[in-house]
């Protein structure tokens, strides 16, 4: 019965998603299946969101409180995408295709992929060491006091009482027409994260005119990547993570081909919301903030004055959806023990020659064969042989994009003091296969692009020699 | 070329994934059966699956002996195994303190040694001290 019941909620979070978008979807833009996947983790965060602005305002997580605004403004965001909508009415076409084999294959292999992440995720108990030492024990503490549970953060054998909490409220949230915790209908989010990006990534595909049996391949690369896999389950923030940075960028990236400004803000809204979910995504958050200048010019926008208006509007929704959370960092207090002052203060020449370690533990990531990380080795044959390509107009800032998340977390492990117990070893050891999970959806979705452009390239010069 | 590189890649993603599928299949052939086991299991045989009936019992012992509520020190378990962290969150809202009112011991000669009451115990290393009292006979 608790598996549905915590459905609910999440239900009501995506409508909730969804008719915001709607609002400012006025010409019909996007898709259904976009609009239910961005809704469901667009939904999310709103929620997370306005948990925390209860938390500063002393309230309790009681449903009166949580349910109640949720379910009014979703009511008034519908009615008044209805009102948008009907004044800039255009139907979605849809031609139904008959599906080949190979196709009906592959779908079938996305669906027993989910399938197995699914039973997976419902039916294991919180037992992965962040899962049962930082997020699950959050959401099992904020759940059963309905309140921020100040008797953990205040207790020094629980570490990471300023970490964000996306994660933990979006369990609290799901959980809340359950009596008490329930540990494995609280892990529905991490399937649907999967769920969400894979239709995601199939609809940006098709948006980017790629065929639907090239995008059902891509897809189908990324649900059955092992890393990916194995972090939809478990209980980590990172997969999470990974699905707000990605659809962030794949919006950016869509802002800059169709100019369309619904999708600049739901990249900015996206990548807000990653740092709501992990530490990294402040400085993601700063990266993306550099990406929109940069695609400034992509666009055309000429003057400084022009370029400073849209930079500044993508850093005000950012710093509108991290703001609550921001403030409350600094009520709940204490340090994050890899990145401090010290970090900068105590920067030697010692730490710089940490990049030989570092190089190896991503060459390790990419190569090493009990990880079969196959994506990244296509990704870097791809860019090796047509670099040239990787810069042109159509791929540069998705490949910027990659390229700024290995130098930010590569300066990271740079910047990380030294330390008896955890020296960079033991964080390249426990850390690094995340940086090679955080971005793998983009990497996908840049494969796929550059297939399509070689293609493309191809017909024009086969019709050209005709 | 590209559509043989595509055909490479694609032949090499699907021949990697299918090795790997029979791979699992191999080192461990119970897993389909242990996976359709947890699908039909209760909540409790699940944790014992996952945590393993050992430390699942354990988990148990601990929070049926100790009050909701109370401050406890562990001895026993080293401090970075996944072991000491699911305890941490099995037993929530009980918590580990500086200050504590009751000694889980796990698979230690403290059981004996300690000059408190001794509250419960599984087994002879096994045990939950309460460190509000002594023990009159020591």
């Amino acid at each position: 019965m608790n598996f549905f019941l915590s459905l609910v909620p999440i239900i009501l979070s995506t409508a909730l998603g969804c008719s915001l978008i709607r609002v400012f979807d006025s010409k019909n833009l996007l898709k259904k299946a976009e609009l239910l996947s961005l809704g469901f983790v667009i939904g999310l965060g709103l929620v997370t969101w306005w948990m925390i602005i209860l938390f500063h305002f002393k309230q309790t997580l009681e449903s009166s409180f949580l349910m109640g605004p949720i379910v009014g403004f979703s009511a008034l965001f519908f009615v008044l995408s209805m009102i948008v909508n009907k004044l800039h009415s255009s139907k979605e076409s849809i031609h139904y295709l008959k599906w080949t084999l190979s196709e009906t294959l592959m779908l079938l292999g996305i669906g027993i992929h989910f399938l197995v992440v699914l039973f997976q995720a419902l039916t294991k108990p919180m037992e992965a060491f962040d899962a049962v030492f930082n997020w699950g024990l959050k959401a099992k503490a904020i759940t059963l006091s309905q309140a921020l549970p100040w008797e953990l953060f205040d207790n020094s054998y629980y570490p990471h009482s300023n970490y964000p909490l996306l994660v933990p409220l979006s369990q609290v949230f799901s959980s809340s027409l359950i009596d008490g915790y329930d540990e494995f209908s609280a892990k529905w989010i991490f399937p649907l994260f999967l769920l969400a990006m894979a239709s995601f990534l199939f609809t940006s595909f098709r948006r980017s005119l790629l065929d639907r049996k090239s995008s059902l391949f891509f897809v189908f690369m990324l649900v059955s990547t092992p890393l990916v896999i194995r972090h939809s389950f478990n209980g980590y923030a990172d997969w999470i993570f990974s699905v707000y940075f990605s659809m962030s960028s794949i919006c950016l990236y869509f802002w800059v081909r169709e100019q369309q400004k619904i999708f600049f803000f739901l990249s900015a809204i996206l990548i807000g919301m990653a740092g709501l979910t992990k530490d990294e995504g402040i400085a993601l958050c700063v990266l993306q903030v550099v990406l929109t200048g940069f695609c400034c010019s992509e666009i055309g926008y000429s003057s400084v004055k022009e370029k400073l208006r849209v930079i500044g509007s993508y850093f005000v929704v950012v710093c509108a959806v991290l703001f609550p959370w921001l403030l409350l960092k600094t009520l709940i207090g204490g340090t994050t023990h890899a990145i401090n002052t010290t970090s900068f203060l105590t920067l030697s020449w010692d730490r710089i020659t940490r990049i030989i370690p570092i190089a190896y533990q991503y060459q390790n990531q990419v190569f090493g064969l009990r990880v079969w990380n196959l994506i990244w080795i296509i990704f870097l044959v791809a860019v090796v042989f047509n670099f040239r390509k990787f810069l042109l107009p159509e791929l540069r800032h998705l490949f910027f994009a990659i390229l700024g998340v290995f130098f930010v977390y590569t300066s990271v492990y740079i910047l990380i003091p030294d330390h008896p117990e955890m020296d960079i070893a033991w964080y390249l050891k426990t850390t690094a296969s995340r940086l090679f999970l955080h971005p793998v959806s983009v990497v996908i979705f840049i494969i796929g692009l550059f297939y399509q452009l070689e293609k493309t390239t191809n017909i024009s010069k086969e019709n050209k020699n005709n | 070329m590209l559509k043989r590189s595509v055909q490479i890649i694609v032949a090499l993603w699907l021949i990697t994934w299918g090795v790997l599928q029979v791979r699992l299949w191999i080192k461990d052939p119970s897993r389909i059966e242990k996976f359709f086991e947890l699908i039909v299991s209760s909540d409790e045989n699940r944790r014992s699956m996952v945590y393993g009936k050992e430390w699942h019992q354990f988990f148990n012992f601990c929070k049926e002996h100790l009050p909701s509520n109370s401050r406890y020190q562990i001895v026993g378990i080293p401090l970075a195994s996944i072991h000491r962290a699911r305890l941490l969150y099995n037993l929530y809202p009980r918590l580990l303190s500086n200050d504590p009112e009751f000694l889980v011991v796990y698979k230690k000669s403290d059981c004996r040694k300690s000059r408190h009451r001794l509250k419960a115990s599984l087994g002879e290393d096994i045990c939950i001290v309460d460190l509000r009292e002594k023990d009159p006979a020591k």
